[in-house]
């Protein structure tokens, strides 16, 4: 069982949202992944407007709107905008299909304006996955380091926060957050390097690992290798490529009545 | 039948790896498959004894290498004496090509230091594995800032020297993109898969350059080997296809 964290419309061919999921179903289908947890419209916009937000969310659902057996949806919210962003995680989880939230570049994860947004997310029990990166070639303003989650995470102990990317430069990102046990990590979107589920492994164990591909800018194969391939015992990979990311969402599917 | 044409032994400067062992890299390849692995060597990214880096590495392939490992020297061509450190690779060690690291070399490919390299490259028939990068920036060591090779100057370069075979590997560019015409017309240029990134985007790099032109390289042990499978399983190829990929293509240049 394969599910993943991660996943874009953005860099996938087709010229409606319902043709890019098509698409991305189809490679599932061919690399054995069993759901998708998707977020975000076409094309990305970084620091979205309100208005953008509830369009790239419409996006997103139009998307899903015909794979609710392959595909979640994950809200696009922004701390700039942090009421805006409440709306939005009512209309597209408390009363529409959507399971998580998506946290990007706009804000640090540790300003607090974010609070608000993670409160809403936690009473609804959805996740939330922050994109996370500790550059070499520097940060933009808004974007995370690991750090800055943890920041998040001390502040919402309760709260389902998922370190996107493992900050992309890996083994500074497991050291970030092995000492926060309420944070899980997700490997998408970095360079299928050779050891770095096995640190993750032994650094935050296997329960706080998922499995992600950051597609389409990334590809289903490149990603899975890390997991697959890991030097990690069989249940190990088990819970990082789908078990542990349905637990986490286990208590909301529960809630809409969704097939877990 | 696997040939990996993109792959180094030797200790890498920035992280343990499992597969760092040329012996322990030999057994896995077998294990996997892969009949010739084009090996270069991770010492030549900092060393700058590179006839001691080549010594050791056609040894190495020798003594641990089981009939798999093909060494691949690297030649500087910024270095002093690079003229004879290329033809001992050829006339000595008898390597079948060379390996250029343009980043961790510090030169662009638009040096005019590398036009006679390759040149001499083509005048004994050399593949040229060209490696764009080893790790993309974002996640480099900061004392250790190496920028990727621009690989825009090298349709140029190669006009001239129609009978010189070039790998393009660790290369990010779009496959599909306008740009890349000038890469897709050059019948003496080969790419190889290790970081092509983006769903489906293998299959699109065949679909523009023919699957006569695409080659299996995994950029092990620095990437996990199966990245490069995976890929290739992504992409869905016709048989025929796919088995141009894994090998025939890298054993019609290097038999």
């Amino acid at each position: 069982m394969i599910w993943d964290v991660h996943a874009h419309l953005h860099g996938v061919d087709g010229r409606t949202p319902e043709e890019r999921m098509a698409n991305i179903v189809r490679f599932m289908d061919r690399m054995g992944v069993e759901r998708v947890c998707v977020s975000m419209g076409f094309p990305h916009v970084m620091d979205p407007t309100p208005d953008q937000l509830r369009a790239q969310n419409d996006y997103a659902l139009r998307a899903i709107s015909h794979h609710h057996d392959r595909a979640f949806g994950f809200v696009y919210c922004s701390g700039r905008y942090p009421t805006e962003s409440l709306r939005e995680i009512e209309r597209c989880v408390k009363n529409g299909p959507m399971v998580g939230v998506k946290l990007w570049v706009a804000r640090l994860a540790s300003d607090r304006r974010l609070d608000a947004i993670v409160t809403a997310a936690t009473e609804l029990k959805a996740p939330i996955l922050q994109h996370t990166w500790f550059k070499a070639t520097g940060n933009h303003p808004g974007e995370s380091t690991p750090l800055d989650l943890v920041e998040l995470a001390r502040r919402h102990p309760t709260a389902k926060l998922i370190c996107g990317h493992s900050g992309g430069d890996w083994e500074l990102g497991f050291a970030a957050i092995r000492g926060t046990p309420s944070l899980v990590a997700e490997v998408s979107g970095f360079d299928p390097a050779a050891g770095c589920v096995e640190m993750g492994v032994r650094d935050l164990g296997a329960d706080r690992m998922l499995y992600g591909s950051d597609v389409g800018g990334r590809s289903f194969g490149g990603q899975l290798a890390k997991v697959q391939a890991a030097n990690i015992p069989a249940d190990a990979k088990r819970k990082i490529l789908g078990e542990n990311l349905r637990a986490l969402l286990r208590p909301i599917l529960a809630d809409k009545g969704m097939k877990p | 039948m696997i040939v990996d044409v993109n792959l180094a032994v030797g200790p890498y400067p920035f992280r343990h790896l499992a597969l760092a062992d040329p012996a322990a890299m030999t057994k896995f390849l077998k294990d996997k498959g892969v009949v010739r692995a084009w090996a270069g060597s991770t010492d030549a990214l900092l060393h700058r004894d590179v006839r001691g880096v080549n010594d050791r590495l056609a040894e190495t392939c020798r003594v641990h290498g089981g009939g798999v490992l093909v060494p691949f020297g690297t030649v500087n061509p910024k270095q002093p004496g690079w003229e004879s450190d290329l033809a001992r690779c050829a006339d000595v060690h008898k390597m079948p090509g060379l390996r250029l690291h343009p980043d961790y070399h510090n030169y662009t490919l638009a040096d005019p230091a590398l036009p006679p390299l390759l040149a001499a490259a083509s005048a004994k028939k050399l593949v040229v594995v060209i490696v764009g990068r080893m790790e993309e920036e974002r996640v480099q060591h900061p004392v250790f800032h190496v920028p990727p090779a621009a690989f825009a100057p090298l349709p140029g370069l190669l006009q001239p020297l129609p009978d010189l075979r070039v790998v393009m590997a660790n290369w990010r560019l779009d496959p599909m993109s306008d740009a890349f015409a000038a890469y897709a017309r050059l019948p003496n240029l080969f790419f190889e898969i290790a970081m092509i990134e983006g769903v489906g985007r293998t299959a699109r790099l065949v679909e523009r350059v023919g699957a006569g032109r695409v080659l299996f390289g995994s950029h092990a042990p620095v990437f996990v080997w199966e990245s490069a499978q995976l890929k290739l399983r992504e992409a869905a190829l016709r048989d025929e296809d796919a088995a141009k990929v894994r090998g025939t293509n890298a054993t019609a240049l290097v038999p």
